[in-house]
């Protein structure tokens, strides 16, 4: 088997396996942090509702990975280090800056000398991710990692248990949501986009507010 | 009159080397290499020229047989105005601001 189809399988079985961890996770807490010992039926009643609502999102990790890869993740899989970085790199280039993607990897391509390339690649990577004009998907980056934090203080004031859930869980919606601003051509001060952003600002300002009093369960 | 601020050296020698052949394309990697600068010093510096209307860019319309074709960038008619400025300002070393060029 070649190293683009051994990648292929593996990457189907690790991003279901991602999706699924945070349910397990939240199973797992929830098994611990019980007051009193829970039954082996009380244990599979739970894992059972776990799976309903975890099988879905496995179901839409996989589709999502599969589709992925039948565009873009086979050709990914033959780059060596210094174009899979800036491949990586290029992906979060807003639509009107596409181009220069595509202008940095042919560069890379006539680049012979592996540190050259490292070095071409490193900084054509720097150009893409800080363009002039900014980068949409390193704000809506930074305003996950923003979301993560306010998600792990909420979480460890007031249910330590369902932590690694929370955080799973915020991270996977932040990293789609970045995903969906850098492959988006229209601004994020556009009317929807401004919502979006309001709408996560708000819910921000409510936890860090919350906080303050809230009752640690 | 619009004023901008002053060309950064970087910029400068971007432009100035794009206008010792104003009429040549040229490619990215080939400029990093004639001014030692780095490629995340020359894309940004290209990507605001072309925004800016001092770069016209192309794409290779013959590429080498499985290699995509290359980008290629010269200036503009207020590019080379520009670079003729810069040039102008390299030689008497006036140190101030830049009026915005007309197109640009």
């Amino acid at each position: 088997m070649n190293r683009g189809r051994r990648l292929g399988r593996v990457g189907g079985l690790v991003v279901p396996a991602a999706a699924a961890a945070p349910f397990v996770a939240l199973w797992d807490g929830m098994m611990r942090s019980a007051d009193d010992p829970l039954t082996v039926r009380a244990r599979l009643d739970m894992a059972i509702w776990m799976a309903v609502f975890g099988t879905p999102w496995m179901v839409a990790a996989w589709l999502l990975w599969r589709a992925w890869w039948r565009r873009a993740g086979a050709e990914l899989s033959v780059l060596d280090g210094p174009a899979l970085l800036l491949a990586a790199a290029a992906t979060t280039l807003p639509a009107d800056r596409r181009d220069w993607g595509a202008a940095m990897t042919a560069e890379l391509a006539r680049v012979q000398d592996p540190a050259a390339r490292w070095r071409f690649a490193a900084g054509c990577a720097r150009a893409a991710l800080y363009p002039p004009g900014g980068n949409r998907a390193a704000v809506a980056g930074a305003l996950t990692f923003a979301a993560l934090a306010a998600t792990g203080l909420a979480t460890d004031a007031a249910l330590p248990a369902g932590r690694v859930f929370a955080l799973s869980f915020v991270g996977l919606v932040g990293g789609l949501a970045t995903l969906a601003v850098a492959r988006s051509g229209r601004s994020f001060r556009s009317g929807p986009w401004a919502c979006a952003w309001a709408t996560v600002l708000g819910g921000l300002l409510i936890v860090v507010a919350w906080l303050a009093e809230a009752p640690r369960w | 009159m619009t004023r901008i601020r002053r060309p950064s050296a970087q910029t400068t020698a971007v432009v100035l080397a794009f206008s010792e052949q104003p009429a040549t394309w040229r490619y990215g990697y080939d400029l990093c290499q004639q001014l030692g600068l780095k490629a995340g010093s020359v894309y940004p510096i290209l990507m605001r020229l072309a925004d800016r209307g001092l770069l016209e860019t192309a794409w290779e319309h013959e590429a080498p047989a499985g290699r995509p074709p290359r980008h290629l960038y010269r200036l503009t008619g207020p590019g080379r105005a520009l670079a003729a400025t810069l040039a102008a300002e390299a030689t008497s070393r006036t140190v101030g601001r830049w009026p915005r060029l007309e197109g640009a």
